[in-house]
């Protein structure tokens, strides 16, 4: 089976200072990968390459996205491709309201599926589908987008956003900071639900809770900008107790 | 041959043979004000850019133009603005087509008067003939000569003691004439005590004419009267065809417990110079100045506004938000008079400029000068870009770089916008700003 997405040896820096220093990874359809590391590791870094960021320099290597450059891809082409990231800190943009903003990014989907815009009334009964099952206040939508939205909140457009788009990568960068144990429930269900044989996730979390409640297929340890471990759900428990420091000092563990 | 002359020598000529096709009214009232006028603007200098207030006006594109007066039409065609009842008085080149004024306007009680009739009326209780004399005997600015000199005939526009107008009233002012031409549109406002208007300055294109090829310059003139109480909404909505310029004067006088709230939007035009002048008469007034504007090409924008506050507890606000792109340029100008026995005011002035290329230009200048001791005052000039985490958000969700600078753009102007008066016309103009990304 050809992978859904394959990093080789990539390399990244900012202002001249290495974030990535040859990292490997490979996702394929239907995997749910969670990235853990301790601060300053390179896992937001990762998340947001992948989705295009400008201000990251690629110094080296190669990023295959369903066989195709995807370094060389424009932010936008990316996310009609499939790819989305779940902000750490999503942007608040006063003046723009919350439902003229999905209106436009699910007609930006459809348009380049080829598919003709829904129209107002369509477009509400298929928000409002996806909102009861996240739990989220229909008030939100006539605001404006994440202005003043509380941390849960926000977290949880983020999630209305996935499942509005339904991509094939979902990127969840830190997803779980800044929620209480109810949101946390409310968010990982959104996930879950998500979860099918046609699509995959990276998870990045400094913690293991999240991974009570979306349970990955492989857990990923990133320490300066590599990948020093691989292992499946019990290495974040594992490190749940032990915590980094045995990661960085084995330099190369596999358990 | 100093430009000033030259100018001057070119309007004699106009003015000649705008005289000369009186027939018969030679002696009017107007024709006395219009000479009397023309008198005033040969010894006035028109403003240069050593002028303080019009350093970052490029004034000669406005004046060395050889105008000539445009001429009278009475085919014109204006696009509806869907959804937007109102009651529309026309004025093409100047002229105000009283044929086309809405009848209705008149049994809703609203008074139109030709400027001629009204100033006729010489009752010393009426405040409107008053009023208009001494207006327009006592300028001394260039524009507003000129407009004196070479306007077609005004309309005064009463609202009588309080009617709250259930509509608002749409002017609808076009300059259509194929040569290098001016034209002067003038009016009053008078509305009276306790009453109630929404007034809508309409600068549009003529939807049956092709594009202005010509030159054309308006130099219009609003002036509006509160009285006791009464609540003016005035919202000015500008998309001119780009050889056309707009210099544009709206002096308001506020009288006790009156509310006074403009909007001005610009989009079109080339170079367009909005002054606003509000003189608080008298105390308990409230005032609010708002404008968006999105230059681009080598259009300039400029706004000077002036708050008089005279007497106690006035209260005033401005909010003006551009964007300057391309080779365009703009000014703010707000200058704020507290008079010594304007204690308790509360004036507040903001201005916010997106410039959106390294060619663009903006210069941003508050002007407080405050003579009375307990007086809250404050201002505020932001200039910035895009926020690149903004668009990098809304294009990590698909929407195009070209649609994303257009959503965080109207995302901008929207906070002037939301808060004007009218829904068809805010919506109207978002569709334009629309077209414009």
């Amino acid at each position: 089976m050809k992978p859904l997405i394959k990093i080789t040896d990539l390399h990244v820096s900012i202002d001249g200072k290495p974030i990535l220093n040859g990292l490997n990874l490979t996702v394929n359809k239907g995997e749910v990968h969670a990235i853990m590391g301790p601060n300053g590791s390179g896992k937001s870094t990762l998340a947001n390459v992948l989705a295009g960021r400008e201000e990251y320099t690629i110094e080296s290597g190669t990023v295959e996205y369903e066989g195709e450059d995807l370094l060389s891809m424009d932010i936008d082409k990316r996310a009609l491709a499939g790819i989305f990231l779940a902000f750490q800190y999503p942007v608040e943009i006063p003046g723009v309201s919350n439902s003229n903003f999905l209106k436009s990014i699910i007609n930006a989907k459809r348009k380049h599926q080829g598919l003709p815009e829904l129209n107002a009334l369509e477009m509400l009964k298929f928000i409002r589908a996806k909102l009861n099952a996240i739990e989220m206040d229909e008030s939100l939508l006539k605001r404006s987008l994440n202005d003043g939205f509380s941390g849960g909140e926000k977290k949880r457009n983020e999630i209305l956003q996935m499942t509005l788009l339904e991509p094939k990568l979902a990127i969840l960068d830190e997803t779980d900071s800044g929620l209480d144990i109810d949101a946390l429930r409310i968010v990982a269900e959104g996930v879950n639900q998500l979860r099918s044989p046609e699509r995959s996730f990276i998870v990045v979390t400094h913690y293991q809770r999240l991974l009570n409640h979306i349970i990955p297929d492989f857990v990923h340890v990133l320490s300066n900008g590599k990948i020093l471990a691989t292992g499946d759900r019990t290495l974040a428990e594992k490190l749940e107790v032990e915590g980094y420091d045995w990661i960085k000092e084995s330099n190369s563990v596999t358990a | 041959m100093l430009e000033q002359e030259k100018i001057i020598e070119h309007l004699d000529a106009v003015f000649r043979d705008m005289e000369s096709r009186l027939n018969g009214r030679a002696g009017s009232h107007l024709h006395t004000l219009h000479k009397a006028s023309f008198e005033a603007l040969r010894s006035t200098h028109f403003p240069d850019r050593k002028h303080e207030d019009w350093r970052y006006t490029p004034v000669q594109r406005l004046i060395s133009p050889k105008y000539k007066l445009a001429e009278k039409k009475q085919q014109y065609n204006i696009a509806e603005i869907p959804e937007l009842d109102a009651f529309k008085i026309p004025v093409i080149n100047g002229h105000v087509i009283l044929d086309g004024v809405d009848a209705a306007l008149k049994s809703a009680g609203v008074i139109i008067r030709p400027l001629q009739e009204a100033m006729q009326i010489s009752s010393p209780e009426n405040i409107s003939s008053r009023w208009l004399h001494t207006v327009m005997n006592t300028s001394n600015q260039a524009f507003e000569l000129l407009n004196f000199a070479f306007h077609s005939g005004g309309i005064l526009i009463e609202i009588p003691k309080n009617l709250s107008l259930s509509k608002p009233i749409e002017i609808q002012i076009i300059h259509d004439d194929p040569e290098i031409s001016f034209s002067h549109p003038l009016y009053f406002i008078h509305a009276a005590e306790g009453s109630n208007v929404t007034v809508i300055e309409r600068f549009e294109k003529n939807s049956t004419s092709p594009d202005a090829t010509a030159n054309g310059l308006i130099n219009a003139l609003t002036f509006i009267h509160l009285e006791k109480n009464a609540g003016v909404k005035h919202i000015r909505w500008q998309d001119l065809p780009e050889t056309q310029s707009l210099v544009y004067k709206l002096a308001v006088a506020q009288s006790r417990d009156s509310r006074f709230e403009s909007f001005a939007f610009d989009f079109g035009g080339d170079l367009i110079r909005n002054n606003i002048d509000v003189e608080l008469d008298e105390s308990n007034t409230y005032t609010s100045l708002q404008a968006g504007y999105l230059a681009k090409r080598r259009q300039s924008f400029d706004h000077q506004t002036r708050i008089n506050h005279k007497m106690p507890h006035c209260e005033s606000h401005e909010l003006y938000k551009g964007i300057i792109d391309e080779q365009a340029s703009g000014a703010f100008n707000g200058k704020v008079f507290v008079h010594p026995d304007a204690q308790k005011t509360n004036a507040y002035q903001q201005n916010d400029t997106l410039v959106l290329s390294s060619n663009a230009l903006m210069n941003s200048k508050p002007q407080l000068e405050i003579y009375a001791d307990d007086v809250k005052c404050s201002h505020g000039a932001t200039i910035g870009q895009l926020d690149e985490k903004s668009l990098f958000y809304l294009k990590a969700r698909g929407i195009d770089p070209q649609t994303a600078k257009h959503i965080l753009k109207a995302a901008f102007l929207a906070e002037v916008l939301d808060n004007a008066p009218v829904e068809p016309l805010r919506n109207y103009i978002r569709s334009r700003m629309a077209l414009d990304a």
